[in-house]
């Protein structure tokens, strides 16, 4: 869970949390971080960690509700693997059809 | 009532998938952050939004959850052929052409060009039913029941 | 996890399910759908339901049951509800200009001022517009005209409708023409040739005056007054017209601010009270100048469906005394989900309606996937832009 980096120096305010990108994939912590852009959120990677820090008073909650959000594009993107067949056929009749064919 | 809730979960009896859909269906009223402790388990922490949470009810939920969506899994991973079977059929299927009434007083040569056209028809209809499930019948979907689990009868 | 009955292997197709209040409701790809107790859910999955029950034979119709699948009914329902993937392009919205006399507080079109320049769209692009929409290969097509305030470039806009006409007769194809206004510079010259050339008329109406002038700025007057002023004009065109020309029944759309949440009532019986027999009740996107003044216009998606809920219970009492109104959201879904038909509404299909639906022609000639996508694009992200 989000915690408070240092009160003190540079880092002062804050508040980072790390995550294995074996249960939030790097794609899936990227798009979040773009649903999240206005909010100050900085990603970086190393190993199978990843590194998600802001820099707010209300650091913590917005953290929280980041890793709200990977889950949620985690599990689209689960969705998408599975269903990908399905939808590919789909979405190729839909082309054909604009296409008049 | 309380702020934190951790549940371990057996990623041995629930996969990860499982695990992260499960957690999902709970993350409209909580924050919920998932840590994978080892390969076979896997903590997944619940904090409220908004004031406490009742831990014992997040705890219920959780574990029914993870059990639903075993199920779906399970019913998913059982059909997904068919499914994809089913909708290539729905966006290839042509409509069928109604069948040509048998006039009075059709000569035999019109009556042998009728018959030949109405085989040539039911063949490109066999043809596309054999190719859109990937060749033959490999789903089994076209066994009666009886040749499938035998005839009651003999039991 | 094995399902067994006897000693046989349930076979459950693929479906969906929710659990709620006890109950349980499980659909399907095909647009089957089932209501049950969870102990009957229960005994079915575990293979202790009847076959000779009539739930299961419901199951079995509805093709919840693996082995009594009849594909081709399955097939036709899927076809059925997926049609619109069978036929290519069919809205083709204009965005004659950026200019608009209104500065509503939600917009997200990326309006300008009435006075600005280079936000309207040249004759030479429109016919260029018309001819790429005629390149669908639909037989019938829809041009919508929308803004800012259309209005605004009328010259544009009335070459625009004749030749699209024009190339509606040389094609063969079958043409909508439809046009999305805040009525503010409408008169009866302009009036006359939009229903002569069979334009169908859409307006904004927020509710009541209040409520509407609020959300629609008008510094030019009473933005409220000329709505109903030129509804009701277009209404008794409609009511009296003599079957020569048709004339289309006048729509209007409301858009839900957070200053209507309090006052479901009061927009259902406006809309009532103007013989509006549809009512279309739209939650806010946070786009253009609705997502800056979010904090003052704009609602959780929680708040916006305890409004809608509060909005649907009034107006199906309304129904039951015997007014007609119906909520387009409602209709539409009805219409999906009992009659396994596509009601057009790009914005509710699976895939949606970007690009294969529906495209969106800017003033500079630019071609988006959708209207949505153009005022992405107008933010300063062409992630949308197609051409």
């Amino acid at each position: 869970m989000p915690k408070k980096k240092t009160d003190m120096g540079k880092d002062a305010g804050m508040f980072e949390v790390r995550a294995g990108t074996g249960v939030y994939s790097a794609e899936a912590l990227k798009l979040a971080a773009f649903v999240f852009v206005d909010r100050g959120i900085k990603l970086s990677f190393k190993k199978n960690l990843a590194g998600i820090s802001v820099k707010s008073p209300e650091g913590e909650r917005i953290l929280k509700e980041f890793m709200n959000e990977a889950l949620n594009q985690q599990c689209r993107m689960d969705l998408t693997e599975e269903n990908g067949k399905s939808a590919k056929i789909i979405i190729t009749r839909a082309m054909l059809s604009a296409l008049g064919k | 009532m309380t702020n934190i809730l951790k549940i371990s979960a057996d990623l041995k009896k629930y996969p990860l998938g499982i695990v992260r859909y499960a957690s999902y269906a709970l993350s409209g009223n909580l924050f919920v952050f998932i840590r994978k402790i080892s390969a076979s388990k896997a903590e997944i922490s619940f904090s409220p939004k908004k004031g406490k949470m009742d831990a014992k009810m997040v705890s219920a939920d959780f574990k029914k959850n993870l059990e639903d969506e075993t199920l779906r899994d399970f019913i998913w991973e059982a059909n997904k052929k068919l499914r994809e079977f089913l909708i290539l059929k729905a966006i290839t299927a042509q409509e069928r052409a109604p069948e040509p009434e048998k006039a009075e007083g059709l000569t035999p040569e019109q009556e042998k060009e009728l018959e030949k056209l109405i085989a040539e028809v039911e063949e490109e209809i066999k043809k596309e039913s054999s190719g859109a499930g990937g060749g033959g019948d490999p789903l089994k979907i076209k066994q009666t029941w009886e040749e499938k689990y035998g005839d009651e009868s003999e039991k | 996890m094995a399902m067994k009955a006897k000693n046989k292997e349930l076979k459950v197709a693929s479906m969906q399910w929710r659990k709620r209040g006890g109950e349980v409701l499980v659909t399907n790809d095909f647009g089957y759908h089932l209501r049950m107790k969870e102990s009957e859910f229960k005994n079915w999955l575990s293979g202790r339901l009847s076959e000779s029950s009539p739930l299961y034979e419901k199951l079995a119709r509805g093709g919840f049951v693996g082995d009594r699948l009849d594909f081709e009914d399955l097939a036709s329902k899927w076809r059925k509800r997926n049609s619109f993937l069978f036929s290519g392009t069919g809205l083709h919205i204009f965005v004659v200009t950026l200019k608009c006399n209104h500065k509503c507080l939600y917009c997200q079109s990326g309006a300008v001022g009435e006075k600005s320049g280079k936000t309207d769209m040249s004759w030479s692009v429109a016919k260029k517009s018309v001819d790429t929409a005629f390149q669908s290969p639909r037989s019938s097509i829809t041009i919508e005209f929308q803004g800012g305030e259309p209005l605004c470039n009328w010259e544009v806009l009335k070459k625009t409708v004749e030749y699209s006409r024009k190339r509606e007769k040389e094609t063969g194809k079958t043409l909508k023409l439809a046009l999305v206004s805040n009525f503010s510079l409408m008169d009866e010259a302009r009036a006359s040739f939009l229903l002569q050339n069979r334009v169908s008329i859409c307006t904004s109406l927020d509710g009541p005056a209040s409520l509407h002038n609020k959300n629609r700025i008008f510094s030019g007057g009473n933005s409220h007054a000329l709505t109903l002023k030129w509804l009701k004009y277009f209404s008794d065109r409609h009511d009296n017209q003599d079957g020569k020309i048709p004339v289309y029944k006048t729509s209007a759309l409301l858009t839900v601010s957070r200053y209507s949440l309090e006052r479901h009532k009061e927009i259902a019986d406006e809309y009532v009270k103007l013989g509006l027999e549809n009512i279309f009740l739209r939650p806010l996107s946070p786009i253009g100048y609705a997502r800056r003044l979010w904090s003052e216009v704009g609602y959780s998606a929680e708040e916006f469906l305890a409004f809608y809920s509060r909005s649907l219970k009034y107006i199906l009492e309304l129904n039951k005394k015997g007014v007609k109104l119906r909520e387009k959201t409602a209709q539409m879904l009805c219409q999906k989900i009992f009659n396994f038909e596509d009601p057009g509404f790009l914005d509710l299909r699976c895939p949606c309606g970007a690009s294969v639906g529906q495209l969106a022609y800017n003033y500079d000639g630019a071609v988006y996937t959708c209207d949505e996508g153009r005022m992405v694009g107008w933010e300063g992200d062409d992630f949308f832009k197609v051409g």
